[in-house]
């Protein structure tokens, strides 16, 4: 599903990847743990094109980063979930308007839409603040509305940076437990985190960056 | 569509105020295209209604009979650039005399049939030439050039030609305006759609993130060129006519652009905005 190969990657002068090399394959739960400021979000918006590596080969569901083109990127990463660490909501447009993001730019009809933004809505607890905006919401319903988002489209791989930040135990748990269950219907499921103890508790894969390299 | 209307109109909006100004500044190059436009017709009217005149009429000397006359017709119909050359008598010219000169030639007219004395109206000849292909310093020439023969008292330029000349520069003005209105126009509404992609950049970036295709896009930009090319233009049109109708008894009973001119200047708003939306379009997305 991932597969990463000698990929470095640097801000100007400021080496943040070298040599970062691992893979992942098909319906893994991988979590991906490092301090701030080692390269996570870095490495996930390689995974997802944003970046382009300055060496090494990326290859994600099967499709070469070097080889994509402006014509077949939005097919790509309608194939991807991504849950920003930041969220990334459309400040003006209401909770359903943003979850209804991905499938409009994904041309799905109107009336599929609808029933499938209600279907999440509901799945996620949000039915209620369907016409609130994102900031009218509290901190742990916009992560989920971002997972909502994220899978909306039924992506074959799921990419969330940093989703349990800012939250406690408990409530990190919970959202972990609602990405093992996405996990378990088949999707690939690549978190970042700085919870160490979080991703043990889990009990999952880990890949642990430090230093701008696998350790 | 509902949904691809109001991403266009929350486009238009997140350009602000500034898509207000910007239908000012469109209407505003508008009014001044409008009034070259106007003035063209207005010349272009004059000259068609002169376009059966003679470019130059030539006066003979009352020594002159008929014969020497129509001999000095064969001669200057001899130049290439004379199309063709009309004797009038002074007897036809008493004739047409009511019609030339209305009150003043009735008087002679009756004056002259009442004592049969000198008739003051000189035999004249109406030269003919292809004002198309001949510029006022050529004309000129000819003028000077007839005026050298003996027979000839004086020369006139009836002002046909100097109406064609007029009509050359107003031509050549409206398309220097012309060009340089699309310049400005465009600069106006493409500033206009990049504030709103810039206030949109974020945005932008995370649709694309989400899978968005590029095409995704292009109504908004392009509906966005289409509003202020077409509202400018609308607009200017209704000032300027606005202002015709107020001052029309000053202007002299001007009449406004012919429809077929008022859709030609709103279709090419509508065009160059559709051109500025989809290139700022393929600029910025």
């Amino acid at each position: 599903m991932i597969q990463v190969h000698q990929v470095s990657y640097s801000y100007n002068e400021l080496s943040v990847l070298e040599q970062v090399s691992f893979r992942v394959e098909r319906g893994e739960f991988v979590f991906l743990v490092g301090p701030s400021g080692s390269g996570k979000t870095t490495l996930l918006r390689l995974l997802y094109a944003d970046l382009m590596p300055l060496g090494g080969d990326l290859s994600v569901i099967g499709q070469k980063l070097a080889k994509l083109d402006k014509m077949s990127l939005p097919y790509f990463r309608q194939k991807i979930g991504l849950v920003f660490q930041d969220f990334k909501f459309l400040p003006n447009k209401t909770v359903s308007e943003n979850l209804a993001l991905p499938q409009r730019l994904a041309g799905t009809a109107p009336k599929l839409v609808k029933e499938n933004v209600n279907r999440f809505l509901h799945q996620m607890g949000l039915s209620h603040h369907q016409h609130a905006l994102p900031t009218e919401i509290s901190n742990n319903e916009r992560r989920r509305l971002a997972i909502a988002r994220a899978v909306i489209n039924n992506p074959v791989l799921l990419l969330a940076d940093a989703p349990t930040e800012d939250l406690d135990l408990r409530l990190s748990l919970e959202l972990m437990a609602l990405l093992d269950a996405l996990n378990f219907q088949g999707m690939t499921v690549f978190v970042t985190t700085t919870d160490r103890k979080l991703a043990e508790k889990c009990n999952k894969r880990i890949i642990e960056l430090r230093d701008g390299g696998i350790q | 569509m509902r949904y691809r209307l109001k991403n266009a109109i929350s486009h238009i909006t997140c350009a602000g105020t500034s898509s207000l100004i910007g239908v000012i500044g469109v209407g505003f190059i508008t009014a001044l295209l409008t009034t070259l436009l106007l003035n063209h017709s207005l010349i272009s009217e004059q000259s068609e209604f002169k376009s059966h005149s003679p470019t130059l009429v030539a006066f003979l000397k009352d020594t002159v009979d008929e014969s020497n006359g129509r001999t000095l017709v064969s001669q200057l119909e001899k130049n290439g650039q004379i199309l063709a050359v009309d004797y009038t008598s002074k007897a036809d010219k008493l004739a047409r005399g009511e019609t030339e000169f209305q009150d003043l030639g009735v008087l002679i007219k009756e004056a002259f049939a009442e004592t049969q004395g000198v008739n003051p109206f000189p035999a004249s000849l109406n030269i003919y030439v292809d004002e198309e292909l001949i510029t006022r310093k050529a004309l000129e020439h000819i003028a000077l050039e007839i005026k050298t023969h003996d027979e000839i008292e004086d020369v006139m330029l009836t002002g046909h030609g100097q109406l064609k000349d007029r009509l050359r520069d107003s031509e050549r003005t409206m398309l220097a305006g012309t060009a340089i209105a699309v310049v400005v126009v465009w600069f106006i509404i493409g500033s206009i759609i990049k504030r709103a992609a810039v206030a949109r950049a974020e945005e932008i970036h995370l649709m694309k993130l989400l899978g968005m295709f590029r095409n995704h896009l292009l109504l908004p930009f392009a509906v966005h060129g289409l509003f202020l090319g077409s509202l400018g233009a609308i607009c200017g049109l209704g000032c300027f006519y606005g202002m015709v109708y107020v001052f029309q008894s000053q202007l002299g009973g001007v009449h406004f652009l012919a429809m077929y001119q008022i859709i030609l200047v709103v279709v090419a708003g509508m065009l160059i905005g559709l051109f500025v939306g989809v290139a700022t379009h393929r600029k910025y997305v």
